[in-house]
C-alpha cells in the first residue's frame, strides 16, 4: 500500500528529459561497444590467419609430394584455428597451395591442375587461407585472407638425377 | 496534436537532462580514445607477426637452398633464393611492404635474415608517418653426421652450381 502511494509521488515529467538523452545517448554507446569488439575480433582473426598460414605452410613445404603437403597444412591449419580465436568455424577454413615459381626447370607438373611446376627444392609454393567471419552477434561480415610464400624443400632430386 | 507535443516539450525541464549528455558524451570521447589504442596495437601486433613470419620463412628456405655439401651456405645461392622469397612475399599481403637483408657469420655456417614490414598507420593521415616493425631470423648449419656420412666429390661440384631462375609461364610477378 505503502509502496504504491510512493509510486503515484513520482513526478514522471521531470526525468522526461533524462529518458530522453538516454534514449539518445544509448545507441551512440551501443555503437562505440560494437565497433570495439569488432576491432578486438578483426584484430585477433587477422593475427591468428596470418600465423596460421605460416604454420600450415611450414608443414607443407617439408613433405615430399603435393598431395601429402597439402594434407599436412590442412590439419596444421585445422589445429591452429580450433585454439585460437572466436568468429570463426576451422571446418568453414580452406587451404590453397600453389607453385608460383622456382628456380628449377618446370618439365613436369605434379598436379595437372597445377602451374605445371615440379613440386621440388627450390620451388616456391603460395599458401593461402581463407575464411568467412562472423562477429558477435553472428551476421557474417565477409571473407578474410592470409598468403604466404614459401620455399618447397623436399624432394631435392635435382641433386640425385 | 502538435500543439500538444509542443506543450509537453515545453514542460520538459532541459536543463535536468545535461548532465546525462555531458556523461554519455565523456563516455563516448573514452570509447573513441580506447578504440583508437586498440587499432593501433592491432596494426602493431599484426605488422609484428607478418615481419616475423616473413623473416622465417626467408630464412628457412634460403638455408635449405644455400646448405652446401661442407655445411656452410653458398653465398651467391642464398642471395638468389632470398631476393627471389623476398621479392614474392613483398605481395603476399596487401598495404604493407617488405624489406629483407641478410647477413651471414664469419665462418659462414650461419645466416641472418632481418625483415622490416612497413604498414599503413591508422593515423597517418593525421601523423604522417607509416608504422615500421622489424624482425630477424637466425639458422646454423650444422654437421650432424660426422665421419658416418661423407658427400661425394661430384655431388658437392654440382651443389655449388647456380641454377637459372626460370619465370614460369603464369608467374604474376616479374622476376629479374
Amino acid at each position: 500500500m505503502e509502496r504504491k502511494l510512493k509510486q503515484r509521488k513520482i513526478n514522471w515529467k521531470r526525468g522526461a528529459s533524462e529518458l530522453l538523452s538516454l534514449a539518445i545517448a544509448l545507441p551512440i554507446i551501443l555503437m562505440m561497444i560494437f565497433a570495439i569488439v569488432n576491432v578486438i575480433q578483426v584484430g585477433l582473426v587477422r593475427q591468428s590467419l596470418e600465423y596460421t598460414a605460416y604454420l600450415a605452410g611450414r608443414s607443407a613445404v617439408v613433405c615430399d609430394t603435393y598431395d601429402r603437403g597439402l594434407n599436412s597444412a590442412e590439419n596444421a591449419m585445422r589445429l591452429s584455428l580450433s585454439n585460437s580465436t572466436f568468429g570463426i568455424d576451422p571446418d568453414d577454413a580452406t587451404i590453397r597451395i600453389k607453385l608460383v615459381a622456382g628456380t628449377t626447370a618446370a618439365t613436369g607438373a605434379t598436379r595437372p591442375d597445377e602451374s605445371g611446376i615440379r613440386w621440388e627444392k627450390g620451388a616456391l609454393a603460395e599458401i593461402t587461407i581463407s575464411t568467412p567471419q562472423y562477429n558477435f552477434m553472428g551476421i557474417d561480415i565477409g571473407e578474410m585472407k592470409a598468403t604466404i610464400y614459401m620455399m618447397v624443400e623436399r624432394p631435392a632430386k635435382q641433386y640425385y638425377s | 496534436m502538435n500543439r500538444k507535443i509542443k506543450e509537453r516539450c515545453q514542460c520538459i525541464q532541459w536543463n535536468r537532462g545535461i548532465v546525462s549528455i555531458m556523461s554519455t558524451l565523456i563516455i563516448v570521447l573514452f570509447m573513441f580514445s580506447l578504440l583508437a589504442l586498440l587499432l593501433f596495437y592491432n596494426n602493431m601486433h599484426l605488422t609484428s607477426i607478418l615481419s616475423m613470419t616473413r623473416a622465417d620463412a626467408i630464412a628457412d628456405g634460403t638455408a635449405v637452398y644455400a646448405q652446401s655439401y661442407d655445411y656452410a651456405y653458398n653465398k651467391p645461392q642464398a642471395e638468389q633464393m632470398a631476393s627471389l622469397l623476398t621479392m614474392y612475399n613483398k605481395n603476399s599481403s596487401p598495404g604493407e611492404s617488405l624489406q629483407a637483408t641478410m647477413t651471414f657469420g664469419i665462418a659462414g655456417d650461419t645466416l641472418t635474415v632481418h625483415c622490416w614490414t612497413t604498414s599503413p598507420n591508422a593515423f597517418q593521415k593525421v601523423s604522417g608517418e607509416s608504422l615500421t616493425i622489424g624482425a630477424s631470423s637466425t639458422v646454423r648449419s650444422k654437421n650432424i653426421w660426422g665421419d658416418i656420412f661423407v658427400v661425394p666429390g661430384e655431388i658437392g661440384d654440382a651443389n655449388h652450381e647456380i641454377p637459372n631462375i626460370e619465370p614460369p609461364p603464369n608467374a604474376d610477378i616479374e622476376l629479374p
